[in-house]
């Protein structure tokens, strides 16, 4: 785990993970993880991405080994610059961005805030606001304030990971993993995600965009997903039939190749670029 | 700031310190199984870095650096010989609580890990030698004309002059230049002292001690070592695996990094306990 300062003097943790041939440029990926996550969330990716491009694994503001106290800030302005800020420290004037759910909120924020900064965007699970669902994340915070976190997300399992297909012992170490954030930063952190609302500056992404939505989500439908294709003008749409909200998670494998490949063909070196 | 794995410290038993590095990216909830990789003379545990994204989804990967290369401290003048590199294989796994592990190496990192899984067959799981006679006795790799070489020009020179044998046809210039500048990193003295050392040894005839699934990767060219130096396993270790690389020189493990890694996925894959 590596850290850096952010501008506002929050120490915030990221990982790193190169084996690109040292003598020739790789292009950098930063990965947010969702809500309830972190940069570990995404172990499964490093393999498949980090022979061609250096991965930075950013954990959010209260998430993970990232911090929050009561008076630092948090919204997705401030989210969109501590990945903009991590990006300079680590030397990446461009970058392609990917996130997951919330994350790929903040990955969509900073598409739009910072244009000339993102070559690429992920985007898994990601509609233009999380308020535009089927569920209202408002209870969520009451629920996992009423029996913790550990106990609403055993509750509510099914409409994260499709559980006849999933492995064993996958459940048990995911909510163990999610249950390690703070309730405190849910209580700020859920409520600020349902309050942004970026449907109407999705036209404003330029770059090249990838997004892969669940197709059987019990908490946003497949029309809320499809309104990335809708206003982004270079979007790739894919939806992975059946399955519930965490495919991140749920086929981490899946994910990180299709992105592999999306990302091989906007690399900015052209010999990675399949023939 | 190219290649990101960490270096970790241990301290041998005779206080020498042991650099190495541990790349895991295997689902938390599963059984884990770990393998230890070897690297060759003149290297570093940098050198097998295209490996880990192959291997290490499906099992921890563990690179040390040997005594003398890489991370790891130059060893005094008593502190270097095969045991005692094959003990340091051992301590690592010791410290990092491992009862059991996959064990593989390239030249003679593959020299040190045959003597490991014949010296201690109760820890060694599965063995993968890459392109190595058992000890360089066995072999026809002229050490005194590569010391005086390495002596008279430096590695740099040396490795220059050298390279179109051990990469005939190479296209890519920048994994050459790579290959030199990382190579020539290894002390001069230390080498004069561990080639030679590696140059007396022939375990030919405790090669059927080993009873764990051995692979053994092959270069099918390779003026260092024949065929029929090589096939010295089918004989000795029958129940061994052999796959030739053809018309493939020595380096295999640097030319063919991701065939390599591949040959040996499949191989693990195979032979894994859970």
């Amino acid at each position: 785990m590596n850290r850096f300062t952010a501008s506002d003097g929050l120490e915030v943790a990221y990982t790193l993970d190169d084996y690109a041939d040292p003598w020739r440029p790789a292009d950098t990926v930063i990965l947010v993880h969702a809500a309830m996550g972190s940069s570990v969330r995404f172990y499964a990716w490093v393999p498949q991405l980090a022979r061609d491009f250096r991965v930075a694994r950013i954990d959010m503001r209260g998430h993970g080994a990232t911090r929050l106290t009561a008076s630092d800030e948090l919204t997705v302005e401030r989210l969109a610059r501590d990945v903009i800020e991590l990006a300079d420290h680590i030397g990446a004037q461009r970058f392609h961005i990917a996130g997951s759910s919330a994350g790929s909120a903040v990955a969509a924020k900073t598409a739009i805030a910072y244009p000339e900064r993102v070559l690429s965007l992920g985007a898994f699970a990601c509609t233009g606001g999380i308020r535009h669902g089927l569920q209202d994340q408002s209870s969520w915070v009451r629920k996992i304030g009423e029996k913790g976190l550990a106990a609403f997300l055993r509750d509510t399992i099914a409409d994260r990971v499709d559980l006849g297909s999933v492995q064993p012992g996958f459940v048990d170490w995911f909510i163990a993993e999610s249950s390690r954030t703070p309730v405190a930063t849910l209580e700020r952190f859920v409520p600020m995600m349902r309050s942004f609302d970026f449907i109407s500056d999705l036209h404003r992404i330029r770059c090249p965009t990838l997004a892969i939505a669940p197709g059987g989500d019990p908490i946003h439908t497949v029309d809320h997903y499809r309104a990335l294709p809708e206003k982004i003008a270079d979007c790739e749409f894919v939806v992975y039939d059946g399955l519930p909200h965490n495919i991140t998670d749920a086929v981490p494998d899946r994910c990180a190749q299709d992105y592999r490949r999306f990302l091989l063909k906007h690399a900015r070196d052209a010999s990675r670029r399949p023939r | 700031m190219p290649l990101s794995s960490v270096m970790n410290v241990l301290t041998a038993s005779d206080g020498l310190k042991l650099g190495y590095c541990v790349d895991d990216f295997t689902d938390p909830w599963r059984p884990q199984e770990t393998l230890i990789l070897i690297h060759a003379a003149m290297g570093s545990s940098r050198r097998l870095y295209k490996w880990i994204p192959i291997l290490s989804r499906h099992f921890r990967v563990v690179r040390p650096d040997m005594r003398g290369h890489g991370e790891t401290q130059i060893p005094g003048p008593d502190q270097l010989s095969l045991t005692r590199l094959s003990k340091d294989v051992i301590e690592l796994a010791d410290h990092l609580g491992l009862k059991r592990f996959h064990l593989a190496g390239s030249s003679a990192g593959s020299i040190v890990a045959m003597r490991t899984a014949i010296d201690n067959p109760e820890r060694v799981l599965t063995l993968a030698n890459f392109a190595s006679t058992p000890g360089l006795k066995p072999s026809n790799i002229d050490m005194n004309k590569w010391v005086n070489g390495i002596k008279a020009k430096g590695f740099k020179t040396f490795l220059e002059e050298t390279i179109e044998e051990r990469f005939p046809n190479a296209q890519d210039k920048g994994f050459l230049k790579w290959f030199i500048d990382e190579s020539a990193k290894t002390d001069v003295d230390l080498f004069a002292r561990f080639g030679p050392m590696m140059k007396e040894v022939d375990y030919t005839a405790d090669l059927h001690k080993i009873k764990c699934p051995m692979l053994n990767v092959m270069p099918g060219h390779d003026p260092l070592g024949s065929k029929a130096q090589y096939e010295v396993y089918q004989k000795h270790v029958p129940h061994s695996e052999y796959i030739w690389y053809d018309g493939l020189p020595h380096n295999i493990t640097d030319s063919a990094p991701e065939r390599c890694a591949e040959d040996l996925l499949r191989f693990l894959m195979k032979h894994r306990i859970s």
